[in-house]
């Protein structure tokens, strides 16, 4: 309970503090950028949106700390202000269309990036000394060190410009509607094929050599040669006695990763026309649309956050020790 | 003691560690046996190559060592000449092992019951839940735990009660040979009694025989029958507990050791360390590996390395003793 | 990966000398590297492409940016790499670029170690308040996106100078490496040295300096390498995302007109293809060498690579040999 306490502080933390650096970044830029913005957008808006948006980014002669009240308050009642690509849709309303297909995307390709390197990983620990394990950590490696959006460019060259195998963009045909029939998660599947294979492949030498070397480490405990002392199978020992332990770090790791993870959705996003938060966020920051990329930047950290408090709490159910005295 | 009846027989076994700094002899040219019920004690400072004899004895030494020469037998069958396959089932049910923490040799993601239960799902299949439920109550109520703790993790249990599991499950299947690696040092002096006096309860019941290693000579002496000291990789003096305390005369080391055992004499306490450093096993002196910290020493023991002689009860590998068990028979 | 601690298996052999500590970090690096194959090929790729970086105005044949050659064409003796739909050579944008990116890439990790360093290892010595906010406050900032952070500065900031890239990377990704700093410097605060050390009445920057930091120095190495590499990576994500320095020419930016310039319409393989292998490389590279660096802090793995049993045996029956013959 301590533990779940502990982690939810954190995630409290970690959000106030994602809230504060929206609030602070366009107020801490020499010469406020948004000032420009205001200057483009003068004759398109209504006087009711430009007061609201100037309001939103500190041109207005309050002191700071009203300010920030009113932004808080603001951002409870679920205001992240109205977008100017799209005037006068709302910033939230933008969200609410692309996030769903974000988190489908990233959260399928992490899911199986995640699994599929580990269970290499544990592979490649069997094997350690042998030639597999070179292959498979050096060829992940290389593969983790390719651009997200290089990998995504280079497909659609090959696979969809050359070969026509798949679409060149957007998340399903453009001669249906979206509806939950299976003709329609037919044409979303096929459409996200390529964009998950792109966050997979850079994805998994991370997962595989973070795996591998905690095996390797695992494998030298002393509850790892009793297991053995004791006549546990090669197979056993790797996994019902080691895989468990070395997983341990790897979840904690999942905060790292994320990261990573979801750099590479934007970026894999607006290879593809994908219509998630990241091309969202590139149509916002192309269009200087600073109240959509505000909220968008929010939501983004803050699904962050709220995956990697679940991951804690995961790592809470497998790990004993952890929930008594808590993680670092 | 003859070989033929032996439990643990091991001829000139040397085991050997690599490094980067080059071959670290942690064992060299050991030969030992162990009659049934009996308990040897191996007593040598850290980094003597008693932990690794240990090791070597359960073929479980850690992949930067092997044995390079020799014979370790157990029941007759020799430990390194079985396959893989053999060896798991072999292992445990004739020999088996307390290491010196339990703490760190429970799994410990795993609840310590499914770790005991793992013991007879490997070696006696066909037993049903119940009964290894049964089993595994009995062999805790011998070592005196209560069956609740079985559905803990290690980190949950005491030091105590972490060790009497451990033994338990190292004696679950009966073996006839138990290697018990400094299983008390980790414990606080209390804890330590208890648990020397429930090994030596234990092992009147059961009767299996004991390698004991241990670094401390005073609990050595307390549970064993045999105690083998051992410097630099090599045993250096071996006999019966029984004469042993009251032996005329020590190796040098030995007599080291039984100094630095804190006395409590009419003016306090007196401890005396053994003076120099540890030896260096992978550049070892020329001579007798203990030539350097001796004050017996002269220039035999810088020549050559001496070899295990009987004298009186019991043996030596000490040119000093030789020379002065000479001069008494010759003048 | 650096974040394991140093354990040895190996209980009947000393081997936590206050000598054997110190020499294990940058001296004991170039030891493990000198076997490595991996890492001696990481090693020569990464040369390979400081050379490049460094002689690019002589080796690059054509200026990068000059647009007075047939547009689209395909790999040839003239341009090696085929040219742009502006009609500029891709090799020459490709060597351009390589020193251009390794400038961002060296530069912004510079900041970043620089800023891992300070937030994360020195209150970690002391300890204390200090240590926990600044804790909290580095956890807090590794879980916050890096890229859309970096995004949103970048848009707000409105200059994309090579030197602002620079700051907005390198500010924005020290956290994950402070992290493994602080465990590092937690982990030796407490070994027997530095408290002979101190019993010895040392000050603490004399064990900052002579104690602590020659055994932190491998993993500074890392975490420069690793900073090149994240620094790189976001680098061209930002000029991708059209938020650099599109005048300059950089392996990111490459990209960013290979994609917007029609590079895929037209089939222009050649003139996508460079720019990414480039980061993919040279990335690659680093994480080669990386692999010497993981064997030095992880004995374990050292081991398994470098000592097996057989070879063991072999070692020593040659020994033997030799000795009596």
């Amino acid at each position: 309970m301590r533990y779940i306490l502990d982690r939810l502080g954190f995630l409290l933390i970690s959000a106030w503090a994602a809230v504060t650096i929206n609030f602070i970044l366009p107020r801490l830029m020499p010469g406020n950028p948004a000032l420009l913005m205001v200057d483009r957008y003068q004759g398109e808006l209504g006087p009711r949106a430009l007061a609201a948006i100037k309001l939103q980014f500190g041109i207005t002669s309050q002191p700071m700390l009203t300010q920030y009240w009113h932004y808080l308050g603001n951002l409870l009642q679920g205001h992240l202000g109205i977008s100017l690509t799209y005037y006068p849709v709302s910033v939230s309303h933008i969200i609410a269309t692309s996030l769903p297909w974000t988190l489908g995307l990233a959260g399928t390709a992490t899911v199986i990036a995640a699994i599929l390197g580990t269970l290499l990983g544990i592979f490649a620990a069997w094997k350690r000394n042998l030639r597999t394990d070179s292959i498979l950590t050096t060829g992940t490696t290389f593969t983790g060190a390719i651009p997200h959006q290089y990998l995504g460019l280079l497909l659609l060259l090959i696979l969809s410009y050359h070969f026509h195998w798949f679409p060149v963009a957007h998340s399903y045909s453009a001669s249906m509607t979206p509806q939950w029939t299976f003709p329609f998660a037919e044409t979303v599947v096929y459409h996200s094929l390529l964009p998950a294979v792109t966050i997979v492949v850079p994805g998994l030498g991370g997962w595989l050599l973070h795996m591998r070397n905690n095996m390797i480490q695992t494998l030298g405990d002393d509850y790892i040669v009793f297991a053995q002392a004791k006549g546990v199978s090669p197979r056993g020992v790797m996994l019902r006695h080691a895989a468990r332990n070395a997983l341990l770090p790897s979840v904690t790791n999942f905060a790292m990763a994320i990261g990573f993870v979801v750099g590479g959705v934007l970026l894999v996003e607006v290879v593809f026309s994908y219509p998630g938060v990241g091309y969202q966020l590139f149509t916002a920051v192309q269009n200087e649309d600073y109240p959509l990329m505000q909220g968008l930047f929010l939501i983004i950290s803050l699904s962050v956050l709220v995956l990697n408090f679940l991951v804690d709490l995961l790592y809470g159910l497998i790990d004993p020790r952890a929930r008594r005295t808590g993680v670092a | 003691m003859s070989d033929d009846t032996a439990i643990l027989t091991v001829d000139h076994a040397t085991v050997v560690y690599g490094s980067e700094a080059g071959l670290a002899q942690a064992v060299n040219d050991v030969s030992l046996a162990v009659a049934p019920g009996h308990i040897l004690g191996v007593v040598g400072e850290s980094g003597c190559g008693k932990s690794t004899l240990a090791q070597a004895i359960m073929r479980l030494l850690s992949p930067n060592a092997a044995l390079v020469e020799g014979r370790i037998a157990v029941r007759g069958r020799d430990m390194y000449r079985m396959s893989e396959n053999e060896l798991r089932m072999f292992r445990w049910k004739h020999v088996s092992m307390v290491f010196q923490s339990a703490l760190v040799t429970l799994n410990p993601v795993i609840p310590v019951g499914k770790q005991f239960q793992e013991i007879f799902q490997i070696h006696e299949p066909t037993m049903s839940q119940v009964q290894v439920r049964k089993r595994i109550e009995e062999l805790l109520s011998l070592v005196r735990i209560h069956p609740q703790n079985l559905s803990n993790y290690a980190h949950e249990l005491s030091g105590g009660m972490r060790q009497r599991i451990a033994i338990a499950m190292a004696i679950a299947l009966d073996p006839v040979l138990v290697v018990m690696d400094e299983p008390t040092t980790a414990l606080d002096a209390v804890v330590q009694r208890e648990i020397l006096d429930e090994i030596r309860r234990i092992q009147e019941i059961k009767r299996f025989a004991v390698v004991f290693i241990s670094h401390d000579l005073r609990l050595v002496s307390y549970i064993s029958t045999e105690i083998a000291v051992m410097y630099a990789g090599k045993i250096v003096e071996v006999g019966s507990a029984h004469h042993f305390m009251a032996a005329a005369h020590h190796h040098p080391y030995t007599q080291g050791l039984l100094d630095s055992v804190p006395k409590l004499s009419g003016e306090g306490f007196t401890i005396r360390a053994i003076p120099g450093s540890p030896p260096d096993l992978v550049h070892p002196v020329r001579g007798c590996a203990f030539h350097p910290r001796c004050s017996a020493a002269y220039d035999a023991c810088l020549a050559a390395s001496p070899i295990l002689r009987s004298v009186g009860s019991s043996k030596f590998a000490c040119f000093d003793i030789e020379r002065r068990e000479n001069e008494k028979a010759h003048g | 990966m650096a974040e394991m601690t140093v354990n040895d298996t190996n209980k009947d052999l000393p081997n936590d000398s206050p000598h054997r500590a110190r020499t294990s970090s940058l001296f004991g690096w170039i030891k493990v590297m000198k076997k490595n194959r991996k890492a001696q090929v990481g090693f020569i790729i990464f040369v390979g492409f400081i050379l490049v970086g460094i002689l690019a105005p002589v080796i690059a044949r054509y200026s990068p940016t000059a647009t007075n050659f047939p547009p689209l064409e395909p790999p040839n003796a003239q341009h090696w790499f085929g040219t742009t739909g502006l009609g500029q050579d891709v090799y020459a944008q490709f060597v351009w670029g390589t020193r251009s990116s390794l400038i961002v890439g060296f530069g912004a990790s510079a900041i970043s170690t620089l800023f891992a360093v300070v937030i994360g290892m020195y209150p970690a010595y002391w300890g204390g308040y200090l240590d926990r906010v600044m804790a909290t406050f580095t956890n807090v900032f590794i879980v916050i996106p890096g890229l859309p952070l970096m995004i949103v500065a970048a848009a707000y900031v409105h200059d994309s100078s090579t030197l602002t890239m620079m700051v907005i990377i390198g500010l924005t990704g020290w956290a994950g490496r402070a992290r493994v700093l602080r465990a590092q410097i937690l982990t030796l605060r407490n070994r027997e040295f530095v408290w002979a050390a101190r019993l010895t009445g040392a000050s603490d920057r004399r064990i900052l300096v002579h104690e602590i930091l020659p055994n932190m120095l491998s993993l500074f190495m890392a975490s420069l390498m690793y900073g090149i590499l994240g620094a790189i990576l976001a680098e061209a994500g930002l000029e991708f995302l059209g938020l650099g320095n599109l005048t300059g020419v950089s392996w990111g930016s490459m990209l960013y007109w290979a994609n917007n310039g029609g590079a895929l319409l037209n089939g222009a393989w050649w003139w996508l293809l460079p720019g990414g292998l480039g980061i993919a490389m040279f990335g690659t590279s680093l994480a080669l060498m990386n692999f010497a660096l993981d064997e030095v802090t992880n004995p374990r793995l050292r081991q398994m690579s470098t000592l097996s049993r057989d070879r063991i045996v072999r070692a020593w029956h040659a020994l033997r040999g030799e000795s009596f013959q």
